[in-house]
């Protein structure tokens, strides 16, 4: 990242500190946060694995939809109303700007997120709960997929409306979690079809990342397995980062 | 400074050729749909010729759009700031090149105030401020007086003649032939997207060239 692509980035952290929706999505989590400790005190026994578990769903549904939500609208907002003219005339090549944004919105989602675990991670702790390797290791993984759709909404947002980028990353994240039950009906002679392998290669494996059993019964991933999940999803989001930037830098504004 | 061959974009603009030398001031005339804010956008970047080739010898220059496109929730400072950044200016000396500029256009008492506050006038003046920022060699202005009441276009033509006697080469586009006369060196006459003259303010008054 060079210097121009840093000033973008920080404008951009800057003027998304700014969109009220933001901070209301951000209030909603908090306030199912709560309902979800409410909900566990009904439980008996392992009340903060209920918790740890409703959290870390509501945690994972707010950022996504946080990444989505400015994948979608920030850089088509600023292509509809032409605000960005007067940044692309100054002497910033397009890959900076564009990688700037990109690190800018990715910042503000990472600031939310680290809020809404910091908060998740107090009420667990103050359960008696225990913040586990695999905890830590699936907010990463989480994270990651936020950042891999984020890049996705980005990419679409260049052709689609906000409403529309949002359904097909919607449909991404349920194709995307339900690789291995498509996989099966692929492995299947009597549901054997082209679409599926056409799903399976043009969608990123959500599977990988998914790891609330595990938080559950406290077994985190060999260093091994989480590695390669981090690999393939920087695959996947460079992939994605790469193609919006090559659409970006041909555009006609 | 600039050279201009046989650009062509879209179906919009068709073989413009032209040149402008340094200090000068080229007025870019036609009618609504000629083509002017599209030759802009190419030559600054924003839009890709079809065909033909130009040259900037500058690589730090200034744009004033057509309309305000600003983010109103702004405030006129962190705007002045986030461009001198984006032009690498020291960071030491950016509080006195944002008064210099502010006070230039007569608003270094509303520095504080966010865009949504400013009325037309203002938002043009924050438009040219920003494009003076660095104090560049060119100057892209695309109908800086259009939509203006009177007193603001006297000053906008206030201020783009003290660029001009700073030795600041300026293309701007307008309709009005008043200010292309007082302001121009030379003038390029679109009409449908074709360049119908280019020449010398002297030989264009001459010929009486309508766009």
């Amino acid at each position: 990242m060079n210097y121009l692509s840093a000033r973008i980035a920080s404008h951009t952290f800057k003027s998304l500190l700014r969109e009220k929706i933001i901070f209301n999505v951000f209030g909603v989590t908090i306030l199912f946060l709560f309902f979800g400790y409410l909900a566990s005190l009904l439980v008996y026994g392992r009340q903060d694995r209920v918790m740890m578990d409703m959290g870390q769903v509501l945690n994972a549904l707010s950022i996504f939809a946080v990444a989505l939500g400015i994948g979608a609208r920030f850089l088509r907002q600023e292509i509809e109303s032409k605000t960005i003219y007067l940044y692309l005339t100054r002497p910033i090549s397009r890959s900076s700007f564009f990688l700037g944004r990109f690190i800018g919105m990715s910042s503000f989602a990472a600031l939310n997120f680290v809020i809404l675990t910091l908060i998740l991670s107090a009420a667990i702790v103050l359960m008696n709960g225990n913040l586990s390797t695999a905890f830590l290791q699936s907010s990463i993984l989480t994270f990651v997929e936020a950042l891999i759709l984020l890049a996705g909404a980005l990419l679409f947002s260049f052709w689609l409306r906000p409403a529309l980028v949002f359904m097909v990353m919607l449909a991404f994240i349920i194709l995307g979690h339900n690789h291995q039950m498509i996989q099966s009906l692929q492995a299947n002679p009597e549901t054997q079809s082209p679409v599926f392998v056409g799903l399976t290669a043009l969608t990123p494996n959500f599977s990988l990342f998914l790891m609330s059993d595990r938080v559950y019964y406290e077994q985190a991933l060999s260093a091994h397995d989480f590695t390669n999940a981090l690999l393939y999803g920087c695959v996947w989001l460079f992939f994605f980062l790469l193609l919006g930037n090559a659409v970006f830098s041909r555009k006609n504004l | 400074m600039i050279g201009v061959k046989d650009l062509s974009y879209s179906s919009i603009l068709d073989s413009i050729s032209f040149s402008l030398d340094e200090g000068k001031t080229l007025a870019v005339i036609g009618h609504n749909g000629a083509g002017k804010t599209t030759l802009f956008h190419v030559l600054l970047g924003l839009k890709f010729a079809t065909t033909g080739e130009f040259e900037i010898s500058e690589t730090k220059y200034g744009f004033v759009p057509e309309r305000p496109y600003l983010a109103m929730e702004e405030s006129f400072r962190a705007f002045l700031t986030v461009h001198l950044n984006l032009i690498s200016f020291p960071k030491n000396e950016q509080e006195s090149e944002i008064q210099r500029v502010a006070q230039q256009v007569g608003l270094q008492d509303e520095l504080h105030k966010k865009f949504k506050q400013f009325s037309k006038g203002m938002l043009q003046k924050s438009l040219i401020a920003q494009a003076m920022l660095g104090s560049p060699k060119l100057i892209f202005l695309d109908e800086p007086m259009s939509g203006l009441d009177p007193s603001s276009r006297e000053e906008t033509k206030k201020y783009l003649e003290q660029l001009k006697a700073g030795g600041v080469t300026l293309i701007f586009s307008s309709h009005v032939m008043e200010d292309v006369a007082a302001l121009a060196d030379q003038v390029l006459v679109l009409n449908q997207g074709k360049q119908t003259f280019f020449g010398s303010i002297q030989d264009w008054k001459r010929g009486g060239i309508a766009p």
